[in-house]
Order: structure tokens, then sequence, then C-alpha cells
């Protein structure tokens, strides 16, 4: 075998290898969330951690009714696969490690493909068009997570719900990705589920 | 009223707001960054511009009521404004989207001594390059933004107070 063939196999051993290696970086756990009683999960390596938790719809829509969402419209979002998400720069203060987060990355594996979730910007166009108020609209907004978000501290954290949409199989997969000072991490999350 | 009790206290429960982070500050705008001019009311009406705050660092914190981790910071800021009230430093509020009985409401359980002004459109946190609540402005006596921090902060904390106190002129 010529030395540019074994470079080569070298290479893309590499590139096989390098996302799994990545997968393999964080650990993820399950918790519970004492007053709810529902598990979540929790995400974490050396510079990220991300907690996704479950809500009951009738958290979703406690919240929702009280923000002055009609109750056809709060049951639309409480259908929807409501989590809450946050999101925390847990780096070395001494390392200047930015965190990017961009929500149109992540995807959901199961069912029919990877879907990517929709977005906060659609969600409040639909919810606009419907009839909410703006003063709703504007608790949406800022109740849900941004779509992109940087966090350059250390301890900046984001936090807001996430919207995953009606699914069709009991479970889900979801493929998470973010970015340490411009390098992208991936993490699959598995199992996860719509409580009612 | 139960259910939404159990979501804030499960929001709460997640063991991020509020905790106690070791306090960092770098620079964010460097160099720094006019803050947007606005002007807004507080609960006695009175009008409250960023001009007014010239001449002295500014905390700008925005926040909403029904934002667990803001909720869980405040007792911490109001703590932080009873050592820099007198010592030349301001502090503002800015509620994101709601009306002064909502903002009223909150200060009956959660007692706040400086000024917490309404963003009632939410025009001035669109202005402000504001991705989620709560998030707080550090601004230098020229009204330029110098830090920025997103989340919750135990705002008492000296190590922060002290890079504050040092961009007084």
């Amino acid at each position: 075998m010529n030395n540019s063939l074994v470079t080569l196999y070298a290479a893309a051993a590499l590139f096989i290898l390098q996302p799994a290696q990545q997968l393999m970086a964080a650990s993820i756990t399950r918790h519970d969330q004492t007053a709810s009683g529902l598990s979540g999960w929790r995400v974490q390596d050396e510079n990220i951690k991300v907690e996704l938790n479950p809500l009951y719809k009738d958290q979703v829509r406690a919240f929702y009714l009280g923000r002055g969402f009609s109750e056809a419209l709060t049951e639309r979002i409480a259908d929807a696969c409501v989590y809450q998400a946050v999101i925390e720069n847990v780096s070395d203060p001494a390392g200047d490690t930015r965190l990017e987060v961009n929500l149109p990355d992540w995807r959901i594996t199961s069912g029919s493909g990877p879907q990517a979730l929709r977005s906060k910007e659609s969600w409040i166009e639909e919810l606009t068009a419907a009839g909410a108020n703006a003063t709703a609209t504007l608790a949406f907004k800022w109740a849900t997570f941004p779509t992109q978000q940087y966090f350059k501290l250390t301890g900046d954290y984001g936090w807001g719900m996430i919207l995953f949409g009606k699914q069709t199989t009991e479970t889900f997969n979801l493929q998470l990705q973010w970015y340490i000072d411009g390098e992208p991490v991936e993490q699959r999350v598995t199992g996860l589920n719509c409580p009612d | 009223m139960k259910i939404l009790q159990i979501f804030v206290a499960s929001l709460m429960c997640l063991g991020v707001f509020g905790k106690s982070h070791a306090a960092q500050l770098t620079r964010e705008f460097d160099p720094p960054f006019p803050a947007q001019a606005f002007s807004l009311i507080d609960l006695d009406e009175n009008v409250h511009t960023l001009a007014d705050f010239k001449g002295k660092p500014l905390i700008v914190n925005f926040w909403a009521t029904w934002c667990p981790p803001c909720r869980a910071e405040m007792p911490s800021m109001e703590r932080a404004w009873q050592k820099i009230e007198s010592e030349g430093i301001a502090m503002i509020g800015i509620n994101v989207g709601e009306d002064f009985d909502q903002v009223f409401g909150f200060t009956a359980d959660i007692d706040v001594s400086f000024p917490l002004l309404l963003d009632v459109d939410g025009q001035v946190t669109n202005d402000w390059p504001i991705q989620g609540l709560p998030t707080t402005y550090i601004l230098n006596p020229d009204g330029e933004m110098v830090y920025r921090m997103i989340g919750s902060r135990e705002w008492d904390d000296e190590t922060l107070l002290d890079a504050i106190r040092d961009l007084r002129q």
C-alpha cells in the first residue's frame, strides 16, 4: 500500500470517527423535577449544560392563559409538546469560551426522518394571524427559547420553552447541536416524550 | 392558580436559577457601544430617559414577572442597590410587556426600591440587543454598554460590584 493511500485511509478514518467522539463527549442523565414529578434530561460536558424538561399540558395552559391567550390558541400551544429548556455556558472562566446555540440546527430524528424544529417566529406569525393580542404574543416571544443565542461568559445561561410539535410516535429522539468557539458539537438524546 | 404555582416551582427546581455563579466579568463591548436611548415611565409615572443617568455607571436589567430566573435574581439586585445607591451608581429594571398592575403586584411579593420602568409594548427591549430574559447590561457613565450578562446573577457579589465601581469616572 503506498503512502498516499495510507494517508487517505487515515484521513477517512478520522473523518468517520470525529462525529462519534463528539457524540461521546457529553454525559446524558435523567433527573426528576420534584415539583411536577416528571423526568427531565441533562446533557453536560466541560463547556455546556443543557436541561430539557417536559411540561404537562396543564402547566402550559396555565402559563399562556395567564398571559392573555384565548383558550383555543392556548390549546394549540399546549398540544405542541412543550419543553422547558435551560442552556448554560459552564466552561472554565479562564478559557473565554463562546457557546452558541442555533435552534434551527436541532433535529427531531424519529418518525419519518429528521425534522427541523418549527421556529418561534413562525409560531408568532400563526398566533398573530389567529387573533392573539400583542401582549400575549410578546409574552410568547420572550417565554420561548431564543432562536439563536450566544453565551460569552461562564455562568451565562438562557431559558425558555421549546415547542417540538405534535409527535406521531410515543417517544422521539433529538439531535442537539451547539458551537464552541465556532466549532460544531453534536449530541443525540433519545426517548423524549410528550406528557399529557 | 395551583398549576401555575407548580409550573413556576418546577422551573425554580431546575437547579440553575438564582444559583451563585462565580462572578466573571469580561468586557462584552470593547470598545464600549452606545446604548439605544429610551424614555419610559416608572410605577409612579415618572419619566426616565437614558440621558438622565449620564455621569454614572448604570445597571439595566430586562425582566418580566412571569420569568422565574428574573424573579430569582431580584432580591440580590435589591441588596446590591442598597450597597451602591450612595456610591454614584444607578440601577433600573425594565419590565417587558406587562402593565402597571402586574408589576405593582410583583412588588407586593418582592421588595424593590430601585426604579422599575414599564416597556409595555416591548419596543425598547426590541431596540436593545437582547435575546432572552433576564439580560442585564452595565453601562459606563457615557451611556455606553460595557458588560452584558445573560441569566440571573447574585448581584450583591462584591467582585461583580467592584467591576461596576471601577467604571466610575
